[in-house]
């Protein structure tokens, strides 16, 4: 790792962590906050009209079957896409940023000019956005630690149990920072691996979200990043989702490397 | 060891070749310049040697290590400018060049202040405020600030005022006198006329002349104003082949000779001449007969000179 690299890196990027930390952070303890005043009522309402409810959990891509319990509402906090998306979209102004960014930037002339091998940069730009995310997935976690200790619910939180949620939240991060590195090496044009990226999201997203209400889609859910993510089944079943998270960071790792191998071949044109 | 060799390098962009095979080695200790039209292929080959650009075929070497297999290790030893400098605008000049410093993990500390100096640049002020030439002075001092042992600078005096091109090229004389090698890509021929000592001419992709300047100096084409007596001057078939018309009235020619003087003096001893004025020869004319002249395929510069194609003399 080059230090200097890792630094400056770390430092680009500081700014927009905090800023998406803090956010991420307030928006679960809001959400505590409107489950505690609201939480009971809406779900009477929502229990008497079964299309509203439906459209709640497409919404929330979860599945609101049984007694729902304070834990189970946190959970949802989770999914929802305020959060998901204030992880994803620093890391991929990150890993961008990084990559094609220098290039259409024209920094990318001096940064590989340095006595440092292609791999050495990208490794240390990508402990940043590593960093990042493992900040990132950890930030609802605390906001159900404040939220909790802030609004307290009747019914005790169990914060052990939503441990291996935020650890496959961070695998999660993983999965949507290797990609977008992949991709990110594959072009030069910033904009064009934005796109790219937030559209295949975009795509995995909708499919899982509509996933447990048309069963054509149920036959191909395993594409969907989010079938690897279920955090009101973990908290529900008390469970570690080892699998899942195997298979988002082997997923994110594949991406991450072939996107390495491709950053160490490629030519850097003109900014 | 030539700091540079560079041999049948080829670099293709899809189905389109920018260079064709050049072969060019820079001696050490020398400053050389690199001097070409514009999309003649310099930067490309600059990029190469910096391991920016891969080429598709041939052996690009620095300090006879391959520059794609070893360039991080040839580039602790090498400094370089790029033809276009881009810094991140947020930073100040020092937090910019003490980046640079900590990822090469040297101390520069005192060279960066040396050449700060020198060049007159207010280190301490955000790059979003400076102008292109004080970037363009960022961009030199950070190209020279750990003292390597090789300079490669495309183009570098873009966007400076005289003065501190003056303060550049004392440096670089300063570096070459430490037996140290300059690689200075430009295509104001004047600048390298002043400054180098060797000289590579790239056109389309070809090295089409690689030669010291005396050597180019002897070989250039002398300018010459004749003026003949009233009504005797002879027609173009009467001209001798060395000469070439740029300018013609009715008594006088104003041309190039690309012939011995003596030959000169000979066919002017047979002429009713008024007043002839043959001026030293300056690279200027020789370079924009490289530059433009479109008959003449690579290999035949490479192994004739411009001079060949107009004829030795009488």
């Amino acid at each position: 790792m080059n230090m200097a690299i890792f630094s400056r890196s770390l430092r680009d990027s500081a700014t927009l962590l905090v800023l998406a930390s803090a956010g991420s952070i307030v928006f679960v303890v809001l959400f505590t906050w409107a489950m505690q005043n609201l939480g009971p009522e809406l779900l009477e309402f929502l229990s008497k009209f079964d299309f509203l409810k439906r459209i709640f959990e497409v919404s929330l891509g979860v599945k609101m079957s049984g007694e729902i319990s304070s834990n189970i509402m946190y959970a949802v906090s989770f999914t929802h896409l305020v959060v998901l998306i204030s992880g994803w979209g620093p890391i991929i102004a990150m890993v961008t940023s990084a990559t094609t960014g220098e290039e259409e930037r024209g920094t990318a002339d001096l940064l590989l000019s340095l006595p440092v091998q292609r791999w050495t940069v990208y490794f240390s730009t990508s402990l940043v956005w590593v960093f990042s995310a493992a900040v990132l997935a950890a930030c609802p976690l605390a906001g159900v630690a404040i939220g909790s200790a802030m609004f307290p619910f009747k019914e005790e939180i169990r914060l052990p149990a939503f441990v291996p949620v935020s650890i496959n939240l961070f695998a999660l991060h993983l999965a949507i920072g290797g990609v977008t590195s992949m991709i990110s090496c594959c072009s030069s044009r910033r904009g064009q691996v934005i796109a790219v990226v937030v559209a295949l999201t975009l795509v995995s997203v909708t499919m899982n979200f509509v996933e447990p209400f048309i069963p054509v889609i149920e036959r191909f859910n395993f594409l969907g990043l989010l079938h690897y993510y279920r955090p009101v089944d973990v908290v529900r079943n008390s469970s570690w989702p080892i699998a899942q998270i195997m298979v988002l960071a082997g997923f994110g790792l594949m991406s991450w490397l072939a996107g390495m191998f491709v950053y160490c071949r490629k030519d850097v044109p003109v900014g | 060891m030539n700091p540079i060799e560079i041999r049948q390098v080829r670099k293709s962009y899809g189905s389109t070749e920018v260079l064709h095979g050049i072969d060019l080695s820079v001696s050490p200790g020398s400053l050389t310049g690199f001097l070409g039209p514009n999309g003649a292929g310099k930067s490309t080959t600059i990029r190469i040697l910096m391991g920016l650009i891969r080429s598709t075929s041939g052996i690009a070497t620095v300090f006879d290590k391959p520059v794609w297999r070893m360039g991080h290790r040839i580039r602790a030893e090498v400094g370089y400018l790029p033809g276009e400098v881009r810094f991140h605008t947020n930073w100040t000049g020092r937090t910019a060049l003490n980046f640079f410093a900590g990822a090469r993990r040297r101390n520069c500390r005192q060279e960066i202040d040396r050449l700060a100096r020198q060049f007159d640049l207010d280190l301490s002020r955000t790059i979003r405020k400076y102008s292109s030439g004080m970037k363009q002075k960022l961009g030199l001092i950070q190209a020279m600030m750990h003292r390597p042992q090789l300079l490669v600078l495309d183009e570098p005096t873009n966007g400076l005022d005289p003065l501190v091109r003056k303060t550049l090229f004392q440096e670089l004389r300063e570096i070459v006198d430490q037996k140290r090698t300059v690689l200075f890509s430009s295509h104001t021929l004047s600048e390298v006329e002043e400054l180098c000592d060797a000289v590579v001419i790239l056109r389309d992709g070809h090295v089409i002349e690689q030669e010291s300047i005396r050597e180019l100096r002897r070989r250039a084409l002398r300018r010459v104003e004749i003026r003949f007596v009233a009504g005797t001057a002879p027609s173009d078939s009467e001209l001798p082949e060395g000469l070439v018309v740029l300018r013609r009235d009715s008594d006088s020619i104003v041309g190039t000779w690309g012939g011995s003087v003596p030959d000169l003096l000979g066919w002017l001893s047979r002429c009713p001449v008024d007043d002839v004025i043959v001026e030293r020869p300056g690279l200027e004319d020789l370079f924009m007969t490289y530059y433009t002249d479109s008959r003449i395929g690579s290999q035949d510069w490479n192994q004739n000179g411009p001079n060949a194609q107009k004829g030795d003399g009488l």
